[in-house]
């Protein structure tokens, strides 16, 4: 569905995205995680067609089309993060006419448009000015956007950047719908916690590299670190790694340093440490 | 097509819903119609016309002194008021409220009654340095009331005749020495006064002056007429070509912002998205521009027959004018709103273009202001063929191979002004 090799892009001198290589099939959602400026966006412009890559190739759909071509955008829907929705249109006419430059008839559009609304639950704005919208709307017809025309391939720009829990689990729940429906989706987030529910497999990124990918469970094993018991006393915790957590915590007991303990509690590596762990601490600009 | 029109009724969508977008689209070139089909009709001598306000002190109270004053006061594009003296008359200039101060000295009407010897009539005309364009006029129509003045003179045998014999017997005071100087003048003053004692001459009112007038030529001025003319000639119809060049730049230039807008505001990134030709996004905003000038063309029309009494010669050509015309300012419009990539820079750009062709065009200025290179130079703006074919249809009485120049290159500007638009087009200049 989605086939991305070796794909390279420099601004200048400085590297944005260097010899990225990865695939989506049918029916899963691929996350790609990153710091700020890592890389990300400029990956997912290339896998649209919006930027050209330096090296590397990207294949869209079962024919295997190369974006910018007018085959490969039909085989491929977006919702980028900053919403490109007209707000002085109604909900309505923002899809109509954005299934009319696709090539369908007035007739078809409206079609298309009333059943990609009711796929986001905003049937009944549908003659709503964008304007009037709250921000989780907003969101789910830029995502009604992306859907609008069928497309093999979704691509979804954080998603549920500033909406509201409602809306991010609505638009959560249109994802799961468009994996059961086996639509490839790479889907773009801050969020690990979202990320680890949703995501299939995960690939995360950084100065443009490409650190990791693989399923959550592979991640977590391969660089979450070990397991950790926290120990709470009244001068504060310690903490003890470990790759034996019932047997050192029988033995932590036993002993002395178990004696002083208020509190026991078993840390697990999850994706935001294996993230942190990848991607260093160190806070990063644009 | 069908992803163009569907663009161009997105365009058309959102500005029907923006309204002050729809105010300075559709209204404002309406009132740009009005008020430069105002000043222009003022300019071109119709409907009131312009006037220059000048501060007036007689110092010599005279009958010609006054005489001078009235005439003036009845002068066409003047406004007169009168002062006390001459330091009122400056004071006015000095606070705006006239352009000049025309001072008649004590003595005027003295020397204006020997107009062939001695010193001769004087008056003193202060300028503000700021109105000299003004002040210009203002000498051509005091130079024209005294030399009216000069003329009736001549008309009337009887003060002619008194004038010369005035002159002769002044010269009869003059040394002796002088006389064989003066004896050529002694000669004229003669034969004047005796020209205006013969036959030749007549004091009957009927025909006053005779044969002898003074009279140099006789302009009698008259206006083009428009063919086909049925009703009054309105002043604005002589102005509209240049209101209606206004309307189409106005209403183009909104849109020249638009695809910056877009930019801005990330919506070009889905139309980006879509599998169909970078240039149906341009195309789409032409299509919608060119609507729009038609619909702003329209009603600046209707305005201007219900109201202002305008009435073109020939519909046919002036759709055909309005076409074309609206089809070069869309070019022109398309051309401005790719080459910038904010609004400022696109909104400078754009105001900067459109007043360079607007005053190279004879929008602004009248072309016979313009230096001549500027005149030659006029021919690349489109303002100017507008103004061109409108005036062919409204009152030139242009045939359609007359037509054919100016209307043939307002679409060549436009057909030419789109392609080169598309070529330099990029949804994103950042892109490699």
């Amino acid at each position: 569905m989605l086939a991305v090799q070796e794909l390279s892009k420099s601004f200048g001198a400085r590297a944005a995205v260097n010899g990225v290589s990865f695939e989506v099939g049918p029916g899963e959602v691929f996350g790609l995680l990153g710091p700020n400026g890592a890389g990300k966006t400029t990956i997912a412009k290339m896998c649209v067609g919006l930027l050209r890559p330096d090296r590397g190739s990207v294949r869209v759909g079962a024919g295997g089309f190369t974006p910018p071509a007018n085959e490969a955008k039909r085989c491929i829907g977006v919702a980028p993060q900053d919403l490109a929705i007209y707000d002085e249109l109604s909900a309505e006419e923002n899809l109509r006419l954005f299934a009319a430059l696709y090539g369908h008839t007035p007739k078809e559009s409206a079609a298309r448009a009333r059943e990609a609304l009711g796929a986001v639950g905003l049937a009944d704005r549908a003659r709503g000015l964008v304007k009037t919208f709250s921000g989780g709307m907003k969101r789910r017809l830029n995502f009604a956007a992306a859907i609008l025309n069928d497309p093999e391939v979704v691509l979804l720009d954080e998603p549920t950047a500033g909406v509201d829990p409602q809306s991010r689990a609505g638009i959560l729940d249109l994802v799961r719908g468009l994996k059961q429906r086996g639509k490839a989706v790479v889907y773009t987030t801050h969020y690990m916690e979202e990320a680890q529910r949703l995501c299939d497999r995960v690939g995360i990124i950084d100065q443009g590299r490409l650190l990791a990918l693989g399923t959550v469970p592979e991640l977590i094993a391969a660089h979450g670190g070990p397991e950790t018991i926290v120990l709470g006393r009244d001068d504060g915790e310690e903490r003890i790694e470990t790759t034996d957590p019932l047997n050192d915590l029988a033995r932590l007991l036993a002993g002395e340093r178990g004696r002083g303990a208020r509190t026991i509690r078993l840390e697990r590596a999850d994706l935001e440490s294996v993230f942190l762990r990848l991607t260093g601490r160190a806070l990063r600009d644009e | 097509m069908r992803s163009i029109w569907a663009l161009a009724i997105k365009d058309l969508r959102m500005m029907s819903r923006d309204r002050m977008g729809l105010f300075f689209t559709l209204a404002f070139p309406i009132i740009y119609a009005v008020l430069f089909g105002s000043i222009m009709s003022g300019a071109t001598g119709g409907g009131g016309g312009a006037r220059v306000t000048i501060a007036a002190a007689d110092l010599d109270g005279t009958e010609p002194s006054k005489e001078l004053l009235a005439a003036l006061e009845g002068a066409k594009g003047l406004s007169l008021i009168r002062a006390a003296d001459a330091d009122e008359a400056r004071a006015l200039v000095r606070t705006r409220k006239a352009a000049g101060a025309l001072i008649v000295p004590a003595g005027y009407g003295e020397a204006a009654g020997r107009p062939f010897w001695g010193e001769p009539a004087r008056l003193e005309l202060a300028l503000d340095p700021s109105r000299q364009a003004e002040g210009g006029m203002v000498q051509g129509i005091i130079t024209e009331q005294a030399f009216k003045r000069f003329q009736t003179l001549f008309s009337e045998p009887g003060a002619m005749r008194k004038v010369a014999r005035d002159a002769l017997a002044s010269l009869d005071t003059a040394p002796a020495d002088d006389q064989a100087r003066l004896a050529p003048l002694r000669a004229f003053l003669g034969a004047l006064d005796g020209l205006f004692t013969s036959d030749v001459t007549s004091d009957d009112p009927a025909n006053p002056g005779g044969t002898a007038r003074f009279e140099p030529v006789r302009i009698d001025v008259r206006e083009i007429e428009a063919k086909q003319r049925t009703g009054p000639r309105s002043a604005f119809e002589i102005s509209f070509p240049q209101a209606v060049a206004w309307a189409m730049m106005s209403a183009s230039f909104g849109f020249a912002l638009s695809l910056v807008s877009e930019r801005m505001r990330g919506t070009l990134t889905r139309l980006e998205l879509a599998p169909m030709p970078r240039r149906n996004v341009l195309l789409g905003k032409a299509l919608a521009c060119l609507i729009v000038n038609l619909v702003v063309v329209s009603l600046v029309l209707a305005v201007g027959v219900l109201f202002l009494g305008v009435r073109p010669t020939s519909l046919p050509l002036l759709g055909a004018a309005i076409v074309s015309g609206a089809i070069g300012f869309v070019g022109v419009m398309l051309l401005i709103s790719v080459c910038g990539r904010t609004q400022a820079s696109v909104s400078g750009i754009g105001w900067g273009v459109m007043l360079v062709l607007a005053m190279m065009g004879g929008a602004m200025v009248p072309a016979v202001f313009m230096p001549g290179w500027m005149r030659s130079a006029g021919a690349i703006s489109p303002i100017r063929w507008a103004i061109e074919a409108m005036e062919g249809a409204f009152w030139r009485g242009y045939s359609p191979a007359q037509m054919l120049t100016p209307c043939l290159v307002l679409v060549g500007i436009g057909v030419g002004g789109t392609l080169l638009g598309i070529r330099v087009f990029r949804f994103d200049a950042g892109k490699a």
